[in-house]
């Protein structure tokens, strides 16, 4: 899939494990999180607290979707939060995570 | 922070600018080995109250407590610093990304490969001319063959190179 692509929320996988790219540095902001890939050298924005939880939570939940819910959102919320989570794979800023 | 202060767009909540700068940058030393007829900050002779080893130690501590991602470090001629690799290394371990300018003087085949095994520093080499000719005459003799032989000895397969121009 070409990272131009649009993101959709349909093409985010939220059953599976993710987890942070190491090589990001996240930096908590009244408005979200600033995320500073150090690979890249791209910078990213979490508009939302709720956001940077779900980020923070990936690496250790069985899954996105499990993330998402310790960070106390509604089910109708998971779209817009699926799509943010594209964006931020499409970026590299989080990666599927293989669990062994 | 109250909730409506969160609800804000993006663009509303960067009145309130953000907890820390993403990067600054740091002229290290003024002391430099070349003299460009350009130099924006008079290098050459070392400043006597330029900062210890240990100010500088405590400069990184103070960027890591406020989550700064990178550090832009020039001069004058930042290498020319005997613990300027020691700086740079106290600096990644501490996640501080280094960036830093140089004319290439320092940078040796050893120097090479310990920067390109790290994820945090990038490099930028110097140079105001596209031959000896032009670049020595603004940054002095033999400046471009040192840059030249920094490049080349910097060059790695998989490394990533870029080219800026400043007028």
């Amino acid at each position: 899939m070409s990272t131009d692509a649009p993101p959709r929320a349909e093409s985010f996988d939220l059953d599976r494990p993710w987890q942070l790219h190491p090589q990001v540095s996240v930096r908590p902001e009244r408005f979200g999180a600033l995320l500073y890939h150090f690979g890249t050298r791209r910078l990213s924005f979490l508009k939302s607290p709720a956001l940077l939880t779900v980020v923070k939570t990936l690496g250790d939940a069985p899954s996105a979707r499990e993330a998402c819910r310790r960070a106390g959102l509604a089910q109708a919320e998971l779209p817009a939060y699926a799509t943010a989570l594209q964006t931020l794979a499409s970026s590299q800023m989080i990666r599927p995570r293989e669990d062994p | 922070m109250t909730q409506a202060s969160t609800t804000l767009p993006l663009v509303e909540q960067f009145q309130y600018g953000l907890d820390a700068p993403i990067c600054l940058t740091w002229e290290l030393t003024y002391a430099c080995n070349l003299a460009c007829v350009h130099c924006l900050s008079s290098s050459g002779r070392r400043d006597p109250r330029e900062l210890t080893t240990a100010e500088c130690r405590a400069v990184i501590d103070e960027l890591e407590r406020m989550q700064v991602f990178y550090v832009n470090i020039g001069g004058g001629e930042p290498t020319v610093r005997p613990d300027f690799w020691d700086l740079v290394d106290y600096a990644t371990a501490h996640r501080v990304g280094v960036k830093f300018s140089t004319n290439g003087i320092k940078i040796t085949p050893e120097r090479a490969e310990n920067l390109a095994a790290s994820d945090y520093v990038d490099v930028q080499i110097s140079l105001d001319g596209a031959t000896a000719e032009v670049n020595d005459k603004i940054r002095g003799p033999g400046s471009y063959a040192t840059a030249l032989r920094a490049m080349a000895t910097s060059r790695r397969p998989g490394s990533r190179a870029s080219r800026s121009r400043w007028w």
